[in-house]
């Protein structure tokens, strides 16, 4: 079972480590604070001390977002704002493309989506930005889902 | 110098005369976050023609490390 804790905050990143661990301890049903945090050699954080829990954190400006599971997982999290065309030209797939630069309206969240998506990805799978942007399609991949509230947009994706 | 310190400021938003070469852009920056990361990597690639690989990114650490891959083998 996934569930997604959202916030929003004025520090997120002093503040996102202590989010996460709240939303372990409401994931599990209790309020102990006993999680031991590490991180793989991308950076992933990790439990040691509950190997079988898995969390992923993203922040952005206002706002973070922590997924808990029992499988591995990822998220990522931004807030709607006029976007980088560069980085979609140089590290979207066409066919991301296509949808991203479909429409004027909406151009924005649509560009949060794929972004969101294809980072909910890679830190679910681990690896960090070591796999490259473009070599990989998001939009048809079922195992992500993609929340747009708050004038945030975040992702998740979990095996 | 100047130039690039203000493409740089533009895309970890916050002003240029708040970063200089020595700044660590993911520890000192409030809102780092891998967007900013590409952003850098897109400009650098639009303003100067210089393709930074993404591990080559992951090893710069301060502006001044981006700084000398961004202005590699041009006169300074």
């Amino acid at each position: 079972m996934i569930k997604l804790y959202f916030a929003e905050a004025d520090n997120s990143k002093i503040e996102s480590e202590e989010f996460a661990r709240t939303a372990l301890g409401r994931y599990l049903g209790s309020e102990r604070n006993e999680f031991v945090i590490e991180k793989n050699r991308y950076g992933k954080p990790c439990l040691k001390n509950f190997p079988d829990l898995h969390f992923n954190i993203s922040h952005t400006k206002g706002a973070i977002v922590c997924a808990v599971s029992n499988n591995p997982v990822g998220v990522d999290i931004e807030k709607i704002k006029p976007f980088n065309r560069s980085i979609a030209e140089k590290f979207f797939t066409r066919k991301e493309q296509e949808y991203l630069f479909s429409k004027d309206a909406g151009m924005d969240i649509r560009f949060c989506e794929i972004w969101t998506k294809k980072e909910a990805y890679v830190k679910c799978l681990g690896i960090g930005m070591t796999l490259p942007f473009d070599s990989f399609d998001i939009l048809d991949d079922n195992r992500i889902v993609t929340v747009n509230m708050n004038g945030y947009v975040f992702s998740c994706c979990s095996d | 110098m100047d130039k690039f310190l203000e493409f740089i400021s533009e895309i970890l938003e916050v002003e240029a005369k708040d970063i200089s070469m020595d700044t660590n852009f993911r520890e000192d920056v409030e809102d780092w976050d891998s967007m900013k990361g590409f952003g850098i990597i897109c400009m650098v690639e639009d303003e100067y023609g210089i393709q930074i690989k993404v591990p080559d990114f992951l090893n710069c650490k301060t502006i001044g490390d981006l700084y000398e891959k961004a202005t590699a083998g041009a006169e300074k």
